[in-house]
């Protein structure tokens, strides 16, 4: 009987000429068995990272998307399937629609007033001072959007009161009608508008920095050398160099904004617990979720309202999505 | 066109003591192509963009005909100018591109678009006038920037290493459409290189540079021919000039270490007047010769060099050696026929006709001329100095 030989019975050296080499299905296991390891080493170096954004963000909103559609209690064992309920209930209740149509109004001044402040601070800050004094400017500005939100909104909240704040007398000082601020109506948002716009701006002025950057110099001196005035080249060459930043800052702010929080129950009398007033005027989505689960504890209600302001953050993005790729230039 | 008149001109950034440009005084004649050519960091980018308006001079006074420009901004100059990455507007077409300067100075739309169609032919652009810069080759991209430039009929136009982002080939292309642009329009051209071969061949005037000084302004075969100091010598051509520091010597003939030279009585005499005691001799790679036996010394330089590396360039050869029959003596280059092969150690001798030796005052750098008198002069090649660290005065 003959038998063929498929592996060369002869050790071989490898090329590296140090190991005697390994028969070809063998070698094959062991290069299988070290890509299993490699990939082993990955993902435990993965895990604790991704432990916690699974346990914290996968985790609640998956079961945020389970309860709204259930009769759901924190100590109730009874749970019950509802379907649309929820969402109906919402659909005909007056105060989520003002809710809704806060936060848009909340949304669409910060948004505009966001790109505008920041650029304009980020433009200044490179043009006025030199790479060493600016670092001190950008820190100063930056420093807000590190300070605690309800430390700061607490200073504002004086600095608004009608009575003795600073905001009233900086008005009425250059003969302007003093105004009602936290207690009005009308000026309750605008008010935390200013407190918001004053501790996010560092963040987008940094952003904007970073897109002015990677504006070549050459291009602004050969626009000048062109014959193009400021203006001119700002709105011909660098605004549109630095689109892709400005849609960033747009998504990013977007997405901040509806979800803002933190200053509007602090600074309309959440720690005293009547947040949202007066009389309903600064009740945004998000404070309304707060309360409708927290406070009233209906958390199924809380949930439909959370999946509905998903659902518009994710429309806006999208809808900013296919603009951008119609009107933001990528170089 | 214009003519620019760089007086006393110096430059010095934020705190900086040490001027960037120093004292440059330079002419530019209407419709001159002079080239601003030194290595990197000697000031020539600088001095460009202060004619271009883009910096501000510290002290001293640039012309434009008759007008003192120093407080005139880069705009109102009318200058054209291409930058080393071409500084195109990405987000632009090219029609855009050259427009854009057109349009900013509120020329009408139908003129616009005959003078980009015009530059657009004139560049051999036509066909890509829709499309963006990513969309060109390097060459094509060169053009463009030309092209806005040119689009304003500027009086002075500008440029800033246009050719050093293209590829060896491309660029000896450009250099030649660039020649044929500047016959054809006579626009009064400043063109910054570190290229020699760009500035030899492009230029009517050469304005060698370093260290913010204006080392020589000259035509290119006499930045060539007559290098004012040692370093415009080892800075123009390639590779560089040979120079040896040599103590100056009375003894005729070749010495022991091999080298003879003459060198006119008079200038001896001058020489020794002014207490000069060692001068910088220099030989360019491609006028030395080997030679079978060492020549008469009455008649020409002559030098013993032991071979190290013979390298082929195809046309012709380059030859590394070691002055001297020692193996330490100071480098020197040849180029020799390329199928000469010598082999390594290999003892040979080199000799260069006496007119085209060069010789300069070691202490200075300075250029001394010969004249017709001659008297014979030995030197001793000395084995611690080079052509590279030829002492700078």
């Amino acid at each position: 009987m003959t038998a063929t030989i498929a592996e060369p019975l002869a050790p071989q050296r490898s090329e590296r000429g140090d190991e005697p080499a390994l028969p070809t299905r063998l070698r094959h296991l062991r290069d299988q068995l070290r890509r299993v390891g490699d990939r082993l080493v990955g993902y435990g170096l993965m895990l604790p990272a991704m432990s916690v954004f699974v346990v914290f963000f996968y985790v609640p909103a998956a079961f945020l998307l389970y309860i709204s559609f259930f009769h759901w209690g924190i100590l109730s064992s009874a749970t019950q399937f509802v379907g649309l309920r929820n969402f109906r209930i919402l659909f005909a209740q007056p105060l989520f629609w003002r809710s809704l149509e806060n936060s848009a109004y909340y949304t669409l001044v910060m948004i505009p007033a966001t790109v505008l402040l920041a650029l304009g601070i980020a433009l200044l800050l490179r043009e006025a001072f030199s790479a060493r004094r600016g670092g001190v400017w950008r820190a100063a500005v930056f420093l807000p959007h590190v300070t605690p939100v309800v430390a700061t909104s607490i200073i504002w909240v004086w600095i608004f009161n009608p009575h003795f704040g600073l905001a009233n007398y900086l008005l009425t000082s250059i003969g302007l009608p003093a105004l009602g601020w936290l207690e009005s109506t009308r000026w309750a948002l605008p008010a935390v508008m200013i407190d918001s716009l004053w501790h996010s701006l560092g963040l987008y002025v940094i952003i904007f920095l970073g897109g002015l950057s990677r504006v070549p110099r050459d291009l602004i001196e050969v626009a000048s050398l062109d014959g193009a005035r400021s203006y001119r080249i700002f709105r011909r060459i660098v605004w549109p160099l630095i689109s892709p930043t400005t849609f960033f800052v747009v998504v990013l702010a977007t997405v901040n904004t509806w979800q803002a929080f933190s200053q509007i129950y602090t600074m309309t009398g959440g720690p005293h617990g009547g947040a949202g007033g007066p009389a309903f005027s600064t009740t945004t989505d998000a404070l309304l979720i707060y309360q409708t689960a927290f406070i009233y504890e209906h958390f199924s209600l809380a949930a439909a309202m959370s999946l509905i302001m998903f659902g518009i953050i994710l429309t806006l993005t999208l809808v900013q999505k296919w603009l951008s790729d119609r009107i933001v230039f990528y170089r | 066109m214009t003519e620019i008149r760089l007086c006393g001109v110096t430059k010095t950034f934020g705190k900086d003591t040490r001027p960037v440009v120093d004292g440059a005084d330079l002419v530019i004649e209407e419709g001159q192509f002079v080239v601003l050519l030194g290595p990197s960091g000697c000031g020539k980018t600088t001095t460009l963009r202060m004619i271009a308006g883009l910096e501000k001079v510290t002290t001293g006074q640039i012309f434009f005909g008759d007008e003192l420009v120093n407080d005139i901004p880069g705009v109102h100059r009318n200058v054209g100018m291409v930058f080393q990455n071409y500084a195109l507007y990405p987000h632009m077409t090219v029609f855009d591109n050259l427009a854009f300067g057109l349009r900013s100075r509120s020329v009408g739309r139908g003129e616009t678009k005959r003078l980009v169609t015009e530059i657009l032919e004139l560049l051999e652009l036509d066909g890509l006038a829709e499309r963006r810069p990513k969309e060109l080759s390097g060459g094509q991209r060169q053009r463009v920037a030309l092209g806005r430039a040119l689009v304003r009929r500027p009086a002075v136009f500008l440029m800033d290493e246009p050719l050093s982002n293209l590829d060896a080939n491309l660029r000896e292309q450009m250099r030649m459409e660039l020649a044929r642009l500047h016959e054809r329009l006579r626009i009064t051209t400043i063109y910054v290189t570190h290229d020699q071969g760009e500035a030899l061949t492009l230029a009517d005037v050469v304005v060698v540079m370093e260290r913010g000084h204006i080392l020589q302004v000259d035509h290119p075969a006499v930045v060539y021919a007559k290098p004012r100091d040692t370093f415009v010598a080892r800075f123009i051509g390639s590779p560089g000039m040979n120079l040896w520091t040599v103590p100056l010597g009375t003894s005729d003939g070749p010495l022991a270490a091999g080298a003879s030279l003459r060198l006119p009585a008079g200038m001896v005499e001058g020489m020794a007047r002014h207490g000069v005691e060692r001068i910088t001799l220099g030989v360019r790679p491609e006028h030395l010769q080997i030679c079978e036996e060492p020549p008469e010394p009455a008649r020409a330089f002559a030098l013993q060099c032991r071979a190290e590396i013979c390298e082929q360039l195809g046309s012709h050869g380059q030859l590394h050696g070691r002055l001297g029959p020692g193996a330490d003596g100071a480098p020197v280059v040849a180029r020799v026929p390329s199928d000469y092969a010598p082999a390594r150690g290999e003892l040979l001798w080199l000799s260069a006709p006496s007119e085209l030796v060069h010789v300069y005052d070691a202490e200075s750098g300075g250029r001394l001329e010969l004249n017709d008198a001659e008297q014979p002069l030995g030197i001793e090649p000395l084995r611690t100095t080079s052509s590279a660290g030829a002492p700078r005065l």
